[in-house]
């Protein structure tokens, strides 16, 4: 009885601040909220509707200025000059202590940089902890196109924790400490790598570095020893197509993760000491000039290739291993050529892409044969776009077929520890919607690759105890029955495989199973 | 008295009764109603032996934010939850009136992830709007001089173009 007494005091003496709550009436409206929630709401909205709340009436008119992140990115201004009014105005307006958060597009060719450089100025006196500094120039064909220099200024600041930069260039001070700093985005940003190293020494805390299509033209060498960078993203999508841009180089002890996006576009890619390293996903496309015609071409590609898994070799220490179409490819072209012999792996859990070119699947008896560790296997099936190299490759005649030879190859006993293989994207490798009139023998006969490497890994994987195979999601486009069919067809062939493992158990699509 | 419940029981059970300011009891599971920090700290020092009035928060809402917390005490899939919040969202944001007292009254029960929900959704319901569209569905009563709204509009111009 004492406890609900004490409850009843201290619920009461909440309630007498506002009793709006339970009054009834209908003149509640959004003017009765208190400051802070309103504040909430306003803080999430775009500038200009901010802005607009201002003339709503006398309780509104000051509302919206106390809050501290100002976002001019989604404006839609479509003159310059009016846009660097408004920033000004919105500025000289903002009396408050701290601009917590200031993002910012400015043509770099139209907005004079010296109007920027107030706004950084204002905003590190200002306490800023977030900066976005957006100077892509409006006309991106001029020639005569410079980087335009990173307003000093922001290196002065103590309390930036996130730095955002596109289409700059780097030049450090003399002395500076980004004291805060922990995340640091740079997009077409060009620097000496030797100031790149200078940054990161004077950024103690900076743990999470993006570098997207920077110094594209020259050498990228990302020096972090003197770092505790644990998060690095390489982004190189963009941009003209030619080939051999300078070397990829990196040394960062620290990292614990390393990202890469886009096109292997870099002429050769070093990496030394990434003893941390936990988890790498090459999330590589295919080269700009990769076509159905490499065949041809094989010296050009195969030199990139081998140069490539020389460059995977050196990350094989990490836990966390995630392999695009590109990549495995490499691998499997290594295998192709009978090269063995990995530094000790100790790759736990490897994610691969592929889209069951079977030239492209011999790197998997290499995967088994050397991961010895691997305890989770992720295969994520791909689409095959390129249709005229598919039929390219399923030409018999090629020779390409003897590269994937999984009666003759045998990696038996090799995974000992190898207990779960999932399957994403089942069937997807081929477009299913020249498919509506066929059979359902057909269609699953187009796609016996991937029969045939699903027979491959049971025959081989003793321990494994889960295949769990989730179907693409095109299947949908087929009417229900037609589905199920497939479905059905599609089970029995699998569960005719023989298995070495008697533990093992295949699931099909597990998650909508639950649903029906 | 209330009625004798062993102490092995409620562990057993772990219910928790709420009575809303219109006396309306809510029986709900304790980590239901420790979705509220308020709630959850009224239990920390009280028990939960006895009911726990609510007295602030009528029995609508109060069924209304029990039935958010219901739902968010069960680790489902983001996905679930994204789509279960905004069908939830849809439902609350019709009578503009019960969706301030929800605000009012998750605040005051210190539920943040519905403030913020709902405040998600009430920017929702500002945004690409003129000044006089928000007045009339929010009943604004604009007690701005001419001058005032003059000096707003001609300032901050860049903000009051047309839509």
């Amino acid at each position: 009885m004492r406890g609900s007494k004490a409850s009843c005091i201290s619920m009461d003496r909440l309630s007498k601040k506002k009793h709006s709550l339970c009054s009834d009436g209908f003149d509640r409206c959004l003017s009765k909220l208190p400051d802070n929630l309103l504040l909430r709401i306003l803080s999430l909205l775009q500038m200009k509707d901010r802005v607009r709340t201002g003339c709503l009436s006398t309780r509104w008119k000051n509302l919206w200025k106390p809050i501290s992140n100002i976002d001019f990115t989604q404006t839609n201004m479509h003159k310059t000059p009016e846009l660097i009014a408004a920033i000004d105005k919105t500025l000289s307006y903002h009396d408050v202590l701290q601009v917590r958060e200031f993002h910012v597009n400015a043509e770099s060719d139209i907005c004079s940089m010296n109007k920027v450089g107030s706004w950084i100025d204002f905003v590190v006196g200002h306490n800023i902890e977030v900066l976005y500094l957006d100077l892509t120039p409006h006309n991106l064909e001029d020639k005569y196109l410079r980087l335009p220099l990173i307003p000093a200024r922001v290196f002065d600041s103590k309390s930036l924790t996130r730095l955002t930069l596109k289409f700059c260039r780097l030049k450090l001070p003399p002395k500076f400490c980004l004291a805060s700093l922990k995340t640091l985005h740079f997009e077409r940003v060009a620097f000496d790598n030797e100031e790149l190293a200078s940054l990161f020494s004077n950024c103690p805390v900076l743990k999470h570095l993006t570098l997207k299509n920077c110094n594209r033209k020259t050498a990228l060498k990302i020096d972090a020893k003197n770092s505790q960078l644990e998060n690095l993203d390489i982004d190189e999508d963009s941009g003209d197509e030619a080939d051999g841009v300078p070397e990829f180089e990196i040394f960062a002890p620290n990292l614990l993760t390393l990202n890469f996006f886009g096109k292997p576009k870099r002429s050769k890619y070093i990496a030394m000491n990434l003893k941390s390293l936990v988890s790498v996903n090459f999330n590589f496309l295919y080269p700009s000039k990769f076509t159905a015609f490499w065949k041809t071409q094989l010296i050009i590609y195969g030199k990139l290739l081998e140069d490539f898994w020389m460059f995977i070799d050196d990350f094989l220490h990490a836990k966390v291993l995630k392999l695009s179409c590109w990549c495995t490819m490499s691998l499997s072209f290594k295998e192709i050529l009978g090269i063995s012999g990995s530094p000790s792996v100790s790759v736990t859990d490897l994610t691969f892409e592929t889209e069951f070119w079977k030239c492209n699947l011999s790197g998997l008896v290499y995967v088994l044969r050397d991961f010895s560790k691997l305890e989770v296997l992720t295969i994520n099936v791909m689409r095959n776009h390129d249709n005229k190299s598919g039929d390219f490759y399923k030409e018999e005649k090629s020779g390409i077929n003897a590269y994937w030879k999984p009666d003759d190859s045998s990696v038996l006993g090799l995974q000992q520890h190898l207990k779960t293989v999932k399957i994403n994207g089942f069937l997807g490798s081929l477009d299913t919607s020249a498919e509506f009139e066929t059979t359902t023998e057909s269609i699953l006969n187009a796609r016996d690759t991937e029969f045939v490497f699903v027979k491959f890994l049971l025959r081989n994987l003793t321990e494994l105890e889960t295949m769990i195979i989730t179907i693409t999601e095109e299947l949908d486009n087929f009417p229900a029955l037609k589905k199920l069919d497939i479905l059905s067809q599609l089970s029995s062939r699998l569960l005719a495989f023989s298995k070495s493992s008697r533990k093992a158990q295949i699931l099909i699509n597990p998650d909508q199973l639950t649903d029906a | 008295m209330a009625t004798i419940i062993t102490k092995e029981q409620q562990e057993k059970e772990k219910m928790v009764t709420l009575v809303s300011s219109d006396s309306e009891k809510f029986v709900v599971e304790q980590k239901v109603a420790e979705k509220s920090h308020v709630i959850k700290m009224v239990m920390n020092c009280c028990g939960i032996e006895s009911p726990i009035p609510v007295r602030r928060v009528k029995g609508d809402i109060l069924k209304s934010i029990l039935e958010y917390c219901e739902k968010h005490s069960k680790g489902e899939a983001q996905e679930v939850m994204e789509k279960w919040d905004k069908e939830y969202m849809d439902k609350a944001e019709k009578d503009l009136v019960f969706f301030h007292d929800l605000m009012l009254a998750s605040h005051f029960l210190h539920i943040q992830e519905l403030v913020d929900l709902i405040a998600v959704t009430f920017a929702g319901m500002l945004k690409m709007k003129s000044p006089e569209e928000i007045r009339q569905k929010f009943n604004i009563n604009n007690d701005l001089t001419k001058e005032q709204e003059e000096h707003i509009m001609t300032t901050f111009g860049w903000a009051f173009q047309p839509i």
